[in-house]
């Protein structure tokens, strides 16, 4: 005998409870669910960048295919040709970038694509992955582009990894000025998020004004000059020592008078990441 | 045979996607909540037992691409599916412009849930959480009228619900 329709229905509205409450007691478990969307935004993500991408390159141009009608059959398979050339060349670079950036000891370079921006709510200044623990990466791992520090990874699946951007209110990274001022050997702070807005473009991703980070806890008595480097000083343990975060904007002391507070401009450019390289510790440099 | 569980997937999956992929209204970082407006529909137009299905599935897909904790969502669109039920006939009988409405104003009381149960950090000054709550209402507007044409389109044509006659 065959379950009626609500009985079956009951059945499943049991189930979904039982897997909500496990996911509250197993974090692993929630993120696990993402991994129903993953390819669903694998693909989108490919239609993007191979499809829409190219398409558009030619309907942006579509004036001067119209002032030169005669030609437009032509032209358009050159422009076709041309957009997909300039996704390959843009492709090229950042992969050559990554070639060209090396790896500090016992890391390796995962090249990464990004899926989507902020999660599903917006309330963290986060990225998603289009790789994850199958592809080696961990929780912890650093996470950047040429330009300099993305983030680190928070948690992974198999198929994708957030990384919670050095943007976000809760990002801490342990930083020293490069070079230190004059007459000091290290001057060392922690780099904090400050958030970040969207720029309102009508773009189909999202476009963030990043507010200013703020290097906290600097020696109150150092005079920090505008543009100085910020590097990740390897003292927090998740970051290697020596990659590079920002540039100082200007400094003040901090009301309390105790320590010197900078703020700092992201090197690399936070709201526009489409690949990213994650440093994952080698096999014989895991603990 | 009735697909109810397959249109849900299938409205869920697309849901969640357009959730996660899509920017939010400009001038606001907070993403458009097509998870809640999904959540609203089944409530205002399927059986409870389905409402809360979906619910707790939207919940879950929320919670976990969203980076927030266990059960956050999932225990707020639960109760919704509760308490929304006896409130049909206040909420236009979960028409369009119901279904769009109850969303909006859901959104913006899921955000508020979701900052203190998460006890996330206020991503900038109080003032300016506040602007992004309050483009909340047109996103959740937004998000409810999708989640209604999306859900009540593909039950139709599946025949899982009759469409209601004229007058």
């Amino acid at each position: 005998m065959g379950l009626k329709p609500s009985q079956y229905w009951y059945g499943l509205l049991v189930l979904s409870l039982v897997l909500a409450i496990s996911g509250c007691l197993r974090a692993d478990l929630l993120h696990e669910a993402r991994e129903v969307t993953y390819p669903f935004e694998n693909a989108v993500t490919w239609a993007r960048r191979h499809v829409v991408t190219p398409v558009s390159g030619i309907f942006s141009r579509a004036d001067l295919a119209a002032r030169n009608r005669e030609l437009t059959e032509a032209v358009d398979r050159l422009r076709l040709d041309i957009a997909r050339l300039e996704a390959v060349a843009a492709d090229n670079r950042q992969l050559h970038a990554a070639l060209n950036f090396p790896p500090p000891a016992n890391f390796q370079v995962v090249t990464c694509p990004v899926l989507s921006q902020g999660g599903s709510t917006g309330w963290q200044r986060l990225i998603r992955l289009g790789k994850g623990k199958s592809a080696g990466l961990q929780a912890g791992d650093p996470v950047l582009v040429a330009d300099g520090l993305v983030g680190r990874i928070e948690n992974v699946t198999p198929h994708t990894a957030d990384v919670l951007l050095l943007a976000d209110v809760n990002s801490r990274v342990a930083c020293e000025l490069d070079p230190p001022p004059a007459g000091t050997t290290a001057v060392r702070g922690v780099l904090c998020g400050s958030g970040g807005r969207t720029a309102g473009e009508h773009e189909l991703q999202l476009l963030y004004v990043i507010d200013p980070l703020r290097l906290r806890f600097l020696k109150r008595d150092v005079e920090v000059a505008p543009q100085t480097r910020v590097m990740t000083s390897g003292l927090g343990g998740i970051f290697p020592r020596g990659l590079k975060v920002g540039y100082v904007l200007d400094s003040t002391v901090d009301p309390a008078g105790l320590y010197r507070e900078a703020t700092v401009m992201p090197a690399a450019d936070l709201g526009n990441l489409q690949i990213v390289f994650a440093l994952t510790r080698k096999p014989e440099a895991r603990p | 045979m009735k697909l109810d569980l397959p249109v849900m997937l299938i409205v869920l999956a697309l849901t969640a996607v357009a959730q996660n992929l899509l920017p939010g209204l400009p001038g606001s970082p907070l993403k458009i909540p097509f998870l809640s407006g999904v959540a609203v529909y089944y409530a205002l137009n399927r059986p409870q037992v389905m409402a809360l299905v979906a619910a707790l599935w939207a919940g879950w897909l929320t919670d976990s691409a969203g980076g927030l904790p266990g059960l956050c969502t999932t225990s707020f669109l639960f109760l919704l599916a509760l308490l929304l039920r006896p409130m049909r006939h206040i909420l236009l009988n979960g028409c369009f412009i119901g279904v769009s409405m109850t969303t909006s104003g859901v959104a913006l009381a899921l955000a508020l849930w979701q900052l203190a149960w998460a006890r996330l950090v206020l991503p900038g000054s109080a003032w300016r959480v506040a602007g992004d709550l309050v483009l909340l209402l047109p996103s959740g507007a937004i998000a409810g009228a999708t989640a209604y044409s999306l859900a009540c389109t593909l039950d139709r044509f599946a025949g899982n619900v009759k469409e209601k006659a004229e007058g």
